[in-house]
């Protein structure tokens, strides 16, 4: 007995030391694990656990004056096609493949026939193909609708659908403003806006410590709310997206009917210098598009729209009045060797300032400026002038690489200033300046004087939350007497009124101007042919300006070179559009007497007594009523009269003169008459004539007009 | 022995018959703790799902109104009823009254 319970006891003993054994070489390993390799592990373990994640932020917006949308970033998909996907049987495949190169090929590579797309399908399937790129760039919306197709309905794995997101700058209007709003863009520097303000709408890229938890979900370690990324800021611009358009697309078909290599068109708000708009366009293989900033970056000899400049030096040194009295020489003058051309024959000899400026006379503006400014050395105050009109001086707009103004110094050496650069400069060659610098004197121009900074970006803000805030800024308070401006004013609106913008005058509203045209090859010779630089700019409307425009087009080739002809039509768009949707700017034009109230007139022809008398009630217009019925036409007397009566109660063919066709389908359809018409308008005359009797299934045709 | 009584009195049954509701309540905790883990994780997934898809709506919405936009601007108004032979109003309008 006491041998068999030691037995047991040995083996219990041998059991438990066994336990005992391995115990304490799992203590053993657990320990070496955790101490001695501890570190290694566990830096291993937070490899695959835990990592620092970037937080890529959202760029902010670009936005229009209005708050809509101008620049955005939305995702775009770039889609591959994994072959071997597990769920891709090959009876899946075989049975969907007909299908699915037909959507494909139908929707989304349309260049290719169903054919060759499943010929496609089938070698990328036989080669095993795991990453097959399908098509690039498809919006979400497109996306979608992929998503559906055989084969990739199936899902994310059995599909093969393999759909990479990136993040494109899209800019909802398309064309409008897009040189000006900029690009942003990998691998090359950015420009326009998206550059300037880049700093803003980058926003702050974060990192965050994540944790990976069951289900391949990361989680946020902690709550460290400085680590994480911030969404750009917004930048708000000038931009009136309606006058941007009409700007666009007036500059646009000003350039295709000129044949213009390139143009630019910009308006600005005279009282504040907001820019309301800014169109750039140059030629490109198949058209136009925005591919560089000529308002703001190109700068060239403005021509005749420097004469402004010239004509008030003059004026405000009292060298000249509007009245003096100037020889054009008939379109040419000799200034020492060089001979200066009208830019026609016009004959004309004796004349005035303000003639030769309306008219555009080179040969007269320069002759006035030499004549007073080019003897004693007094050329200096002539560009002492055009200083004080910060003619010389970058506008310093909110757009990076702005065109340099050149203005000559006779008291630079290098400058080289000869004795025909006055004349020619006060006509605008041998000085150079961009579009944005020449309308910021018209501008302030039609501010009365005032000088305005040109200014895009009004605001920056965060969530809708202003953080900066740009205001308009004074650049000079009077650049010259307010005689002097008020004389500018008149020569620009004779400009409009009789001078060599005549021809666009428009009849309800003045916008007044300057025509220029600039040769921009003179000075070469072997220029195969004469080249052009047609521009106009101006303020409208003349008595109370509210925009201020220049429209330029480069090299016109059709239609004729000249400001008058390439560039004005362009602004006489714009204005007349700009009007247009600014009603109150408008005079209103009141009838001195409706037509309703013409004696012995009759207004209208019959119409629904109650439609009639609820349009007498808006108008707030009294008539005599006389007889009953449903049915009333005005007569016009001394005073209303209204007619009411049945039209149909005899059972006749009405009257329907002036009728409006809707009233007269109801009429005559309802009592079985067939009606035909033709026009547009009120019924003018009728097939069948009034007092027939109406015969039903019987027709009529109506004429309006 | 009264070292070894004391000692299984230490450990005996008793004592754990008095702490039982102690452990149980551990034990409680302990469930808890896990279960809690388990539906945060959840409803972080949860966020993490619904963001994303609040995203993709947004995505959906910018690319919807900026076709939008973009077809509401004049000029493409203008071209698409220029077959109705509708334009802007290039005259001054009267006013009747």
């Amino acid at each position: 007995m006491k041998e068999v319970k030691r037995e047991l006891l040995i083996r219990v003993y041998i059991v438990a030391l066994a336990m005992v054994g391995i115990a304490c070489l799992l203590f053993y390993k657990a320990a070496k694990i955790s101490i001695v390799e501890g570190e290694h592990w566990r830096s291993m373990g937070d490899s695959l656990y835990l990592k620092y994640m970037p937080v890529i932020a959202d760029r902010g917006d670009i936005l229009a004056a209005d708050g809509s949308l101008m620049t955005t970033s939305l995702p775009f998909f770039d889609l591959h096609v994994d072959f071997r996907a597990e769920g891709l049987r090959e009876d899946i495949f075989k049975a969907n493949v007909d299908s699915l190169a037909y959507y494909l090929s139908r929707y989304v590579n349309t260049s290719v026939s169903k054919t060759q797309m499943r010929d496609w399908l089938i070698q990328k399937r036989r080669n095993g193909d795991r990453y097959a790129l399908l098509t690039k760039g498809v919006s979400i919306r497109d996306l979608e609708r992929i998503k559906t197709f055989p084969i990739f309905r199936l899902g994310k794995n059995k599909g093969g659908l393999i759909i990479d997101r990136q993040h494109v700058r899209v800019k909802p209007y398309k064309l409008l403003a897009s040189r000006t709003l900029g690009l942003d863009r990998e691998n090359a520097q950015q420009i326009g806006l998206e550059r300037t303000f880049d700093s803003y709408l980058k926003g702050e890229e974060g990192q965050r410590l994540m944790q990976r938890v069951t289900g391949g979900a990361w989680i946020p370690v902690s709550n460290l709310a400085d680590l994480e990324g911030r969404r750009g800021a917004d930048v708000v611009t000038t931009i009136d997206p309606e006058i941007q358009d009409i700007a666009e697309y007036a500059l646009l078909d000003g350039l295709v009917a000129s044949n213009g290599t390139k143009g630019t068109a910009i308006v600005m708000d005279v009282e504040t210098g907001a820019i309301v708009a800014m169109a750039n366009l140059g030629a490109t293989g198949s058209g136009y598009d925005e591919d560089y900033n000529y308002a703001v970056g190109f700068s060239s000899e403005p021509g005749s729209t420097f004469k402004l400049a010239s004509v008030m030096a003059l004026l405000e040194d009292e060298g000249a009045d509007l009245t003096t009295p100037v020889d054009m020489g008939g379109g040419t003058g000799k200034f020492f060797d060089r001979t200066m051309k009208d830019s026609k024959m016009h004959g004309i000899h004796m004349s005035t300032l303000q003639e030769a400026f309306e008219l555009s006379s080179n040969v007269g503006i320069a002759r006035l400026v030499q004549d007073y400014y080019g003897r004693d050395g007094r050329a200096g105050q002539f560009i002492k002038r055009i200083h004080e009109m910060h003619l010389h001086e970058p506008t310093g707009i909110e757009l990076d690489g702005e065109g340099a103004a050149m203005i000559k110094d006779p008291a630079k050496k290098e400058d080289k200033w000869s004795g025909t650069t006055l004349p020619w400069m006060s006509t605008g060659y041998e000085c150079r300046m961009t579009p944005l610098q020449i309308l910021r004197l018209y501008n302030a121009v039609a501010n009365d004087g005032k000088m305005m900074k040109p200014y895009i970006v009004s605001q920056i803000t965060r969530e809708g939350r202003t953080i900066k805030r740009f205001r308009p800024e004074v650049v000079d308070s009077r650049i010259a007497s307010s005689a002097t401006i008020k004389k500018a004013q008149q020569l620009l609106q004779g400009v409009v009124e009789t001078g060599t913008a005549e021809e666009y005058k428009p009849d309800y509203y003045m916008f007044s101007g300057k025509t220029g045209t600039a040769r921009t090859d003179y000075y070469d010779p072997n220029s195969p042919r004469k080249q052009y630089m047609a521009s106009f700019a101006g303020y409208f409307p003349s008595d109370n300006p509210k925009y201020s425009c220049i429209v330029m087009v480069y090299d016109p080739t059709k239609n004729g070179f000249y400001g008058a002809t390439s560039a004005l039509p362009v602004f006489r768009k714009i204005a007349d559009r700009c009007m247009g949707i600014n009603r109150d700017l408008l005079a209103q034009t009141e009838l001195p007497d409706t037509i309703a109230y013409r004696e012995g007139m009759r207004l209208v022809g019959w119409s629904q007594k109650e439609e009639l008398n609820e349009i007498m009630d808006v108008i707030d217009m009294d008539a005599n009523v006389e007889g009953q019925g449903d049915w009333a036409r005005l007569a016009g007397g001394k005073e209303m009269e209204m007619e009411v009566k049945d039209v149909l109660e005899k059972n006749m063919i009405p009257e329907l003169y002036g009728m409006g066709i809707r009233d007269a389908i109801y009429l005559l359809e309802n009592r079985g008459i067939r009606v035909s018409f033709h026009g547009i308008g009120r019924v003018k005359g009728q097939s069948v004539q009034s007092g027939q009797p109406i015969i039903k299934g019987s027709s009529i045709h109506l004429t309006l007009g | 022995m009264p070292i070894k009584n004391s000692l299984y009195r230490l450990l005996g049954a008793r004592m754990i018959y008095k702490n039982l509701p102690f452990l149980y309540f551990l034990c409680g905790l302990g469930v808890i703790y896990i279960g809690n883990v388990h539906f945060a994780e959840r409803n972080v997934r949860k966020v993490q799902t619904l963001q994303h898809e609040l995203r993709e709506q947004r995505w959906r919405y910018m690319t919807v109104k900026s076709d939008l936009m973009y077809q509401s601007t004049p000029t493409m108004i203008e071209r698409s009823v220029a077959e109705q032979d509708l334009h802007f109003l290039t005259s001054n309008p009267v006013v009747i009254r």
